[in-house]
């Protein structure tokens, strides 16, 4: 009986599972490390509609936090905060660095919403992906970047503000927690990744 | 908060100079935490010797800063708080009060806290010696089975309190969760013969004071701050008999004393010496020739003292009653040659303190016994007799002789065997007004011992209608309480 | 909507809890501090140690020697399973998935406070001295000791045993509170660290064992597993026909 129940519950789909699948290596590539953020089977749709997949940021260093489009005051703090440390990079290591900014909010977070606040935010296009995921997988993403998030009766939600780097494999390995705090173990992260082989 | 300090010193300097007359030398500052800041660590880290309370680490010995190591671990466990009551502390190293911390002004230090798989609860540490938001606090909250790690500069010299600032943060520290570091000032502090590690704190039990058994904390008696228990060092017996500090004639002995809390402020005071020097509040300056240092919550002081005459030297929160009825004291035992052209005649104190500390096994197996209905009279002879001398024996004396005149005698008493249940009353219920003993009137007021309970008035009176060449029945708890029950009991009697 | 089969296999069974009214201890708005709970079910027990070596045993991914990294710490199932004692040394995600396999979820934080306010007699006997003072005994005693087994008292008014005394456990938003570490900070941290600038005043400071939760709660990690911390799954109100 059990194990039927079981069959009939993993053929008939339900609910996912879980979020962790086998890695899919990439072509010509090692498999990915256990402890990858990029292991993630985390579906991810950005500021222009288009589907994303996180692992496509592997052999980038990267920055990755959330945040939702309608917030009034931390998060254009905490996009502030990544363009300053952007700013504090030379060419090459800014050229290399990607910057993921998944919502806390996919109720009100479809694609225009996300590409109104890139366009608010200024940030640049070809580097910086604004995305949202379902409500499921923002738990999990939050609770993998450690990040507290919860809503609030006003519309706004309240979230900590916390950047992670990840190395070119998607590990992390730096992360800054609070606005406004010291940028330094990020870039030093960072430039490891760019500089180092 | 360090950062306060060095403003409120130059008040002080310009208060003291008067525009008019000519201004005295200022005193010298040490410049707080804007000077303490004494370059990048020198050489390898070293790993900090943690101590538990009394012992005290070595000095650090060093003449530069350095990288310290400090890896303190947070454990939950069940541990004695008196004789027969356990307590669930919860502990920086282990044991109450935490492991001792010694470091040196402009070391870094580099904490590690790990809370053990076995905690149920998460811990932190905020260190008084810490400047930056919380201490530490918020950098070292660690799940159970978990470690977190944060590093801070120590630039302010002193001694410091540090504790748990987890919610509920008050129960955190009443469970325990404090000790001290020490950040030497760069040149080390003078040598002394005897260093100690001494840590008041405050209890709340929900059995009334030496209550047998493991007893529970009682939140409403923490807020009311009516504490069960004032103790050293986190038991009653934790500096007294051969838990005793030691000294010899001819030494000087400094104590670091804490104050964990959570609740009460500690008039410290050491009977029958007087303090040479107070580090005040823990700081750089001393006060000399002190008897009683008053030591906030949250707060710390060094004292120092030569001693000259042997002897047993009680230490206690001279908020009295605490010492007597609540368990704060402990001893000194200083040994060496009579010092009789400085100090001659009895510590009384000595004989009264000394004698609490009977091994009391044979209380715990006479409750046993009575539990089990196979209680001999033996039994409770020898019970009563460790209980007289913790309870009776002051006044009535270990003779049963009394003082004559002033404390009636037990040893051979007509007052005392003439009645049980007289004799039961006067114990549970206090005397007060003249009675005859023996043809001879006394006058005295003897307290309710409300804190025995019925198996221990039995045993303590079957102690005494059978010694001293007393001869009679023995007392059996069940007499006691019955006579406890048509008693009116004295207002303001614990119960 | 809820597939006939789940809760007959293994796990708990699921009992209905009407919905009503509570005070969170940090409610999302000071100024209305009470919100509303909707009706849901909860699993009347903890899932047991042998019941989460049959979903192991069907989902080897979720084996200690097997699971990401991202979502256990080396503690994770490092007792054996098996017995009738509530499972722990689980992780958030490895709750989560055993939940998800059954057609169920965690509760969330609300959903399970709301429910442990209840008392054999009582569907709020939160402000019972007695019964207080019997919560921090528990919270207070190490976790070394064997754990009894699951249902061993009596259940609540809602048929659910064990939400006290038993193991902590683990909520859907275990993650939501927005709570300094530091128990005594106040709010301006709180502003830098927090969108929304939400103060953090707490409805009812004298309630220690709430207090200890959310601590406890908020110390946590997804990934982490402790010896003290299990779980039950919960599902929404079956539907009116």
């Amino acid at each position: 009986m059990r194990v039927l129940a079981l069959t009939l519950l993993l053929s008939c789909g339900g609910l996912p599972d879980s979020q962790v699948q086998p890695p899919v290596p990439l072509p010509s590539q090692a498999a990915l490390p256990a402890d990858s953020l990029y292991t993630l089977d985390l579906p991810l749709t950005d500021s222009r509609g288009e589907v994303v997949e996180l692992r496509e940021f592997r052999g980038h260093p990267a920055v990755i936090s959330m945040f939702y489009a309608s917030c009034p005051m931390a998060c254009p703090m905490l996009v502030g905060d990544v363009q300053r440390l952007e700013a504090q990079l030379g060419e090459d290591e800014r050229q290399a660095l990607r910057v993921v900014l998944v919502s806390l909010d996919p109720k009100r977070d479809d694609t225009e919403a996300l590409a109104d606040a890139a366009g608010r935010y200024g940030v640049d296009p070809e580097r910086w992906v604004l995305a949202r995921t379902d409500a499921e997988h923002v738990r999990v993403l939050a609770a993998l970047l450690d990040i507290q998030y919860r809503d609030l009766p006003n519309g706004e939600m309240n979230h900590s503000s916390i950047l992670t780097v990840l190395d070119r494999d998607g590990r992390a390995v730096a992360r800054r927690d609070g606005l406004g705090a010291d940028n330094a173990p990020l870039i030093a992260a960072i430039r490891k990744e760019v500089h180092d082989e | 908060m360090s950062r306060l300090i060095s403003p409120v010193l130059m008040l002080a300097v310009f208060a003291c100079a008067p525009a008019e007359a000519p201004a005295p030398p200022a005193p010298e500052t040490t410049g707080g935490s804007a000077a303490g800041d004494l370059g990048p660590p020198q050489g390898e880290p070293i790993h900090a010797v943690l101590t538990h309370a009394p012992e005290v680490p070595p000095p650090t010995g060093r003449s530069a800063p350095a990288k310290v190591i400090v890896e303190l671990e947070v454990e939950e466990k069940v541990m004695p708080i008196s004789e027969g009551v356990d307590y669930t502390f919860w502990t920086f190293g282990g044991e109450v009060p935490g492991s001792f911390i010694r470091i040196r002004q402009g070391d870094t230090v580099e904490f590690h806290l790990q809370n053990h798989p076995d905690s149920k609860m998460p811990h932190n540490i905020d260190l008084h010696a810490v400047t930056g938001p919380g201490g530490g606090a918020a950098s070292s909250f660690t799940a159970p089975g978990h470690e977190s790690q944060f590093t801070f500069k120590a630039l302010n010299e002193g001694l410091y309190v540090y504790h748990c600032a987890t919610a509920p943060v008050g129960m955190h520290i009443a469970n325990g969760m404090y000790g001290l570091i020490l950040v030497e000032p760069p040149e080390g502090l003078p040598p002394v013969d005897r260093e100690y590690y001494v840590m008041q704190g405050d209890f709340y039990t929900v059995g009334k004071y030496r209550e047998k058994g493991l007893q529970p904390f009682d939140m409403q008696k923490a807020i009311e701050e009516n504490a069960t228990y004032v103790l050293f060092n986190g038991s009653e017996g934790a500096l007294v008999g051969d838990n005793a500090i030691t000294a010899e004639v001819g030494e000087t002995v400094r104590l670091y004393v804490g104050n964990g809390g959570p609740n009460l402020v500690s008039s410290f005071h050491v009977i029958g010496e007087i303090f040479d020097k107070v580090y005040y509040e823990g700081g750089t300056r001393f006060q000399e020739n002190v008897q009683t240092t008053l030591i906030p919550a949250g707060g710390a002081a060094m004292v120092e003292f030569y001693v000259e005459a042997p002897g047993t030297y009680i230490l206690v929160d001279h908020s009295i009653f605490r010492a007597f009825n609540k368990g704060a004291l402990g001893m000194m035992k200083v040994e060496g040659d009579d010092a009789l052209d400085i100090y001659s005649g009895k510590e009384v104190d000595s004989v009264y303190l000394a004698d609490k500390v009977e091994p009391s096994a044979p209380i715990g197996e006479a409750t046993a016994a009575a539990a089990k209905g196979a209680l001999t009279k033996a039994q409770q002879v020898e019970a009563g007799g460790i209980l007289f001398k913790g309870t009776c024996s002051t006044c009535h004396q270990d003779s049963g002789a009394g003082v004559k005149g002033v404390f009636p005698p037990l040893a051979g008493s007509d007052y005392l065997m003439a009645d049980k249940a007289r004799a039961i009353g006067v114990v549970i219920n206090g005397l007060n007004g003249p009675v005859t003993v023996n043809g001879e009137e006394y006058n005295s007021v003897m307290p309710p011992m409300s804190q025995l309970n019925d198996d221990e008035v039995a045993n303590i009176l079957t102690y005494v209608r059978n010694s001293w060449g007393n001869e009679g029945d023995a007392v059996s708890a069940e007499e006691v309480a019955k006579v406890r029950a048509t008693s009116e009991r004295p207002a303001g009697a614990a119960h | 909507m809820f597939p006939w089969w789940a809760g007959i296999a293994w796990g708990g069974t699921l009992v209905a809890v009407p919905g009503g009214t509570y005070e969170p201890l940090y409610p999302p708005d000071p100024d209305r501090p009470v919100v509303e709970v909707a009706s849901f079910r909860l699993d009347d027990a903890p899932v047991t140690a042998s019941e989460f070596a049959d979903f192991v045993a069907a989902h080897p991914k979720w084996r200690r020697d097997a699971v990401s990294p991202l979502f256990a710490d080396a503690g994770y199932l490092s007792t054996p399973l098996g017995g009738d004692q509530p499972v722990t040394r689980v992780s958030w995600f490895a709750a989560r998935a055993y939940c998800t396999s059954q057609g169920k979820r965690l509760p969330t934080e609300d959903e399970w406070e709301f429910a442990a306010r209840a008392s054999e007699t009582s569907i709020d006997a939160s402000h019972d001295p007695e019964r207080l003072a019997l919560l921090l005994g528990w919270y207070g005693q190490p976790a070394s000791a064997e754990l009894a087994p699951v249902r061993a008292g009596d259940p609540n008014v809602y048929g659910v045993h064990d939400m006290h005394g038993l193991v902590w456990e683990w909520v859907e938003d275990f993650n939501n509170t927005l709570f300094g570490t530091d128990g005594r900070e106040g709010g301006d941290d709180e502003t830098l660290r927090f969108c929304g600038a939400g103060t953090l005043s707490a409805t009812d400071v004298s309630d220690y064992a709430r207090f200890m939760r959310v601590a406890f709660r908020s110390s946590l990690k997804g990934s982490y597993t402790t010896p003290s911390l299990g779980f039950r799954c919960a599902a929404d109100a079956e539907e009116v026909r």
